[in-house]
C-alpha cells in the first residue's frame, strides 16, 4: 500500500537517497501508465464509432446532389408535360373555332336539327376537356411545393458541409473527440476554427 | 369595374413552372398581355419601367421576397395603386396578417385551382 508522501517514510528509505528519489517517480509512472491504458481503450472505443459517422458525413454532399437533381428532374418533367398541355390547348382553340364555323354553316344550310345538336355537343365536350387540361396544368404546381421542400432540405444540409470535408481520423486526439459532446459549440453553430466535430454532429 | 383583358399583368415567381402555370391560367381567363419576373427586385425594375395593371406574386423568392416587393410597391407614389395578388405556400394566419398590413389586394394559398384564381381576381376588380 502506498504511503502518504513525505510523512511516513521508513528509516531505510530515509537512509537510501536513491530510493527516496525513485519512489514518487514509480508511482507517477504507474499512474501515467494507467491513464495511458485508459486513453488507449477510450480511443479504440471511439474509433469504432467514428467509422459509421464518417461514412454518413461523407455521403452528405452526395445526398445533397441527389436532392438538387430531384428538383431539376421534376422541373424538367413538369415543363415537358406543360408543353404538351399547351399544345393541346392551342389545338382546342383551333378546333373550337372550326366547330363554331361548322355549326354556323349547318344552321345556314338548314340541316336536320339533330346534326346541328351533335356538332354543338362536340363543342361542349371540347370545353370540358379544356377544363381538364387546365386542371392538369394547375395540378403541376406540386413541382413548386416539391422544390420548396428540397430547397429547405438542401439549406439545412449545406450549412455544415464545408466542415464535413475534414474527416475524423481514428488517431485523433482525445480533445478532438471530446468536443463532439459540447453543447456550447452546437449552440454556437459552425464557425471559423471549428474542429471536424461539426461534421460528426451533423 | 371588371378587369381589363388587355391590361399588362406581371407574374413574379422564382420557379419557372409556377410562372408558366399562373400565366396559363390567366391566359385561359382571357388575359393575354402577360410579363414575368423571377424575383421582387426584377419585378420592381419592370414595374417602374412600364405601365402594369396587375401583379401576381409569389411570397418566398431569393433576392427580394414578395412581401418586401409589396411594401416597395405601396411605398412608391407611381406604383402604389397597382393591385397585387400574393400566391404562396404559407397558409399561416401570421403571413396573411403581414400581407394584409403590407397592403395586399388578395391572397391565394398553393396549391390552388383556376376557379380560385378567377374568384380572387373578380374580387379585386369588382
Amino acid at each position: 500500500m502506498a504511503q502518504p508522501r513525505g510523512t511516513a517514510q521508513s528509516r531505510d528509505e530515509m537512509d537510501d537517497p536513491e530510493q527516496d528519489v525513485k519512489a514518487p517517480d514509480t508511482k507517477l509512472y504507474e499512474e501515467l501508465g494507467e491513464l495511458a491504458r485508459f486513453i488507449d481503450t477510450t480511443m479504440k472505443t471511439l474509433s469504432e464509432f467514428s467509422a459509421p459517422v464518417n461514412t454518413s458525413t461523407q455521403q452528405l454532399p452526395q445526398a445533397l446532389t441527389h436532392l438538387t437533381n430531384l428538383k431539376t428532374l421534376t422541373e424538367q418533367g413538369t415543363h415537358k408535360v406543360m408543353l404538351e398541355v399547351e399544345a393541346m390547348q392551342d389545338n382546342h382553340i383551333q378546333i373550337g373555332k372550326m366547330i363554331k364555323e361548322l355549326a354556323h354553316v349547318l344552321q345556314q344550310a338548314q340541316v336536320a336539327p339533330s346534326l346541328l345538336q351533335q356538332v354543338q355537343q362536340v363543342g361542349r365536350q371540347l370545353g370540358q376537356d379544356d377544363k381538364r387540361l387546365l386542371d392538369i396544368m394547375t395540378a403541376l404546381s406540386f413541382q413548386d411545393l416539391v422544390a420548396q421542400s428540397v430547397n429547405k432540405l438542401v439549406t439545412i444540409g449545406v450549412r455544415p458541409v464545408p466542415k464535413a470535408g475534414r474527416q475524423t481520423r481514428p488517431e485523433q486526439s482525445q480533445r478532438d473527440v471530446e468536443t463532439v459532446g459540447s453543447d456550447e459549440e452546437y449552440l454556437d453553430g459552425p464557425g471559423p476554427g471549428r474542429r471536424n466535430s461539426e461534421a460528426i454532429r451533423f | 369595374m371588371p378587369a381589363d383583358p388587355n391590361m399588362k399583368i406581371l407574374v413574379v415567381d422564382d420557379m419557372s413552372t409556377m410562372r408558366r402555370i399562373v400565366k396559363n391560367i390567366l391566359k385561359q381567363l382571357g388575359f393575354n398581355n402577360l410579363e414575368e419576373a423571377e424575383n421582387g427586385q426584377e419585378a420592381l425594375t419592370k414595374l417602374k419601367a412600364d405601365s402594369y395593371g396587375f401583379v401576381v406574386s409569389d411570397w418566398n423568392m431569393p433576392v427580394m421576397m414578395g412581401i418586401d416587393m409589396l411594401r416597395a410597391i405601396r411605398a412608391d407614389e407611381k406604383l402604389k395603386k397597382i393591385p397585387v395578388l400574393m400566391v404562396t405556400a404559407e397558409a399561416q394566419k401570421e403571413n396573411l396578417m403581414e400581407a394584409v398590413q403590407a397592403g395586399v389586394s388578395n391572397y391565394v394559398v398553393k396549391p390552388f385551382t383556376a376557379e380560385t384564381m378567377q374568384e380572387k381576381i373578380n374580387k379585386i376588380f369588382k
